[in-house]
């Protein structure tokens, strides 16, 4: 494994995110959507500072939660599933395959630039959030409970779309057809999203005991007691939320680490790169 | 018209063949079979009627029905035979083939919305059979006095399904030809139909920010212009079971002329496109 040559792809990886169109769809219609809510929607929240140890500033994190976590997975997904497909289609990864790299490298170095890029981006997107709150509300009741809750809330979504990626990046190398992997990816993104609700009863109830995909593993995280109190409600203790989260965490880092194995495998058995 | 058949009648045997729309059957497949185990569990542990929502048990299952066919599920896949229909032919450079023959573009345009169309409706006709029989063979006993019931509400589901599903099946395929990358058109069109679902959310916010004397009329006409937030307040009236079928559809009918203009709109924009538009 050649770090250098990691660094070079990566780079290169997180270039193409920053500049390609999706980019500045997700950016654009998020730069909307929270404008709307937290100007709107969120304004309900300040009767919720009469409620105990509740902090409305970081409470509304919980209420938007849905649409960035959903916007972001999307854009990660796609980007997984193109990452190899697309070069494959374009002939681009002939080229790559030539200079003198492990095909792991290629994979690993995708992954890595991919996975930086997300992690921006959804910074970029809490940012905005937080930039319109603090016009809104003034700032939270306290600064440290602020900071940790939300830098936990980054890494568990950077940790639930670096999944997403990986996944996705499999799909891409061991389908040959770009077109069949993106329908694998978007019925797989349905199930995540859409319609996980008319399953109720029958995957519901395997999911909460196997949580595997990678949006149940981030419900579970935010979540961990199944209980009224998540992440977003002060009046759980960080360190005790930290406690109660860390089999998910571990769990998320194992599934992240056996698709990023399963990734290497399929890119090295695959012969037409 | 001759051309234009065959054309349509290849669309929809391309279609029929089509893996990408297979991949998706499959899943909607294991969706249908979710929500009849949903109702045998919640009829078995005898509080059916609480969580089925619904009084008369035939109104339920219709109701079931309506939501598996619209509730995100069937636009998905409207989406998916949009993107086939276009992309199967531009990846293998088809449409060329097809552009180089001595017909309109408007006839390879028209076959393909006729064909993917009958496509969709078959695919609905399909699913309306396979869960009515699942039904009848699970709780024939139980639904056989409100069956009538049931029966009478189809064509309305019918209707209001294909017509809600046309759309973005005639969104996707607009992206399709609009964009060159088949994947990315592909995630934009369920970018479209998130946009869509959460304008319903934005709905009020919206409202109450702009125009905050007269937020209730903002609220319903930002979602009276959007397909899927139009199809929610329907359900009242096409499920009440204070009128007959007939009657509901005749409620209704307004309402399904709106949707087939969303749906003319949506073939518009796809037709122009077409034409104007280097696809090859």
């Amino acid at each position: 494994m050649s770090f250098i040559a990691i660094y070079h792809i990566a780079r290169n990886e997180f270039y193409r995110v920053l500049v390609h169109p999706l980019t500045m769809v997700i950016v654009a219609i998020m730069l909307i959507n929270t404008f709307i809510m937290v100007n709107g929607e969120l304004l309900d929240l300040k009767t919720l500072s009469i409620i105990e140890n509740v902090d409305v500033f970081i409470h509304a994190y919980y209420i938007n939660g849905y649409d960035p976590n959903f916007i972001s997975y999307i854009m990660a997904a796609f980007l997984g599933v193109t990452a190899i497909a697309e070069e494959r289609a374009k002939g681009t990864l002939n080229v790559l395959s030539s200079k003198p790299l492990y095909r792991k490298d290629i994979i690993l170095g995708k992954f890595v630039g991919l996975s930086v890029s997300m992690l921006v981006i959804v910074i970029a997107l809490l940012s905005m959030m937080t930039f319109m709150l603090l016009y809104l509300y003034g700032g939270p009741q306290s600064l440290t409970e602020f900071l940790l809750r939300i830098t936990a809330y980054t890494m568990s979504l950077w940790l639930e779309l670096s999944f997403v990626i990986a996944f996705t990046l499999l799909i891409g190398t061991v389908l040959r057809n770009i077109l069949m992997s993106m329908a694998i990816t978007v019925t797989f993104l349905s199930f995540e999203w859409f319609w996980r609700n008319a399953s109720t009863g029958l995957i519901e109830t395997f999911i909460t005991r196997f949580p595997i995909t990678p949006r149940t593993l981030l419900g579970w995280i935010i979540n961990p007691n199944n209980s009224l109190e998540n992440l977003f409600y002060t009046s759980m203790p960080f360190y005790s939320w930290l406690n109660d989260a860390m089999p998910y965490i571990v769990l998320s880092l194992v599934m992240v680490l056996t698709m990023l194995y399963f990734d290497c495998l399929a890119v090295r058995r695959s012969d037409d790169l | 018209m001759g051309n234009l058949l065959k054309i349509a009648k290849k669309e929809f045997q391309d279609l029929l063949s089509s893996k990408i729309v297979l991949i998706i059957l499959i899943g909607y497949s294991f969706v249908i079979l979710c929500q009849i185990y949903f109702i045998y569990n919640s009829l078995s542990d005898g509080m059916g009627e609480t969580r089925l929502e619904y009084d008369a048990l035939g109104m339920a299952f219709a109701n079931r029905l309506f939501s598996i066919l619209t509730d995100s599920y069937g636009p998905i896949l409207g989406i998916m035979i949009g993107c086939a229909s276009i992309a199967s032919e531009r990846h293998g450079n088809a449409l060329n083939t097809l552009i180089a023959k001595p017909l309109y573009r408007d006839t390879i345009i028209n076959g393909k919305l006729l064909g993917s169309m009958a496509f969709l409706a078959l695919f609905i006709c399909a699913t309306i059979i396979f869960y009515t029989s699942s039904l009848l063979i699970l709780f024939g006993d139980a639904f056989a006095p409100t069956f009538s019931d049931y029966l009478s509400r189809l064509p309305v589901i019918f209707a209001l399904s294909i017509l809600l599903i046309g759309i973005f099946m005639a969104l996707s395929m607009l992206l399709a030809i609009l964009i060159k990358s088949q994947a990315f058109a592909m995630v934009m069109s369920t970018i479209v139909l998130y946009v869509s679902i959460n304008i319903e959310n934005l709905a009020r916010p919206l409202s109450r920010m702009m125009f905050p004397a007269q937020e209730i009329q903002a609220y319903n006409l930002i979602i009276n212009s959007i397909p899927t937030g139009y199809l929610k307040p329907l359900r009242d009236t096409i499920f009440s079971i204070s009128i007959d079928g007939w009657d509901a559809f005749q409620l209704v009918l307004p309402d399904v002329f709106k949707f087939a203009l969303f749906l003319f709109i949506a073939c518009f924009f796809c037709y122009i496109s077409f034409l104007l538009r280097d696809v090859s």
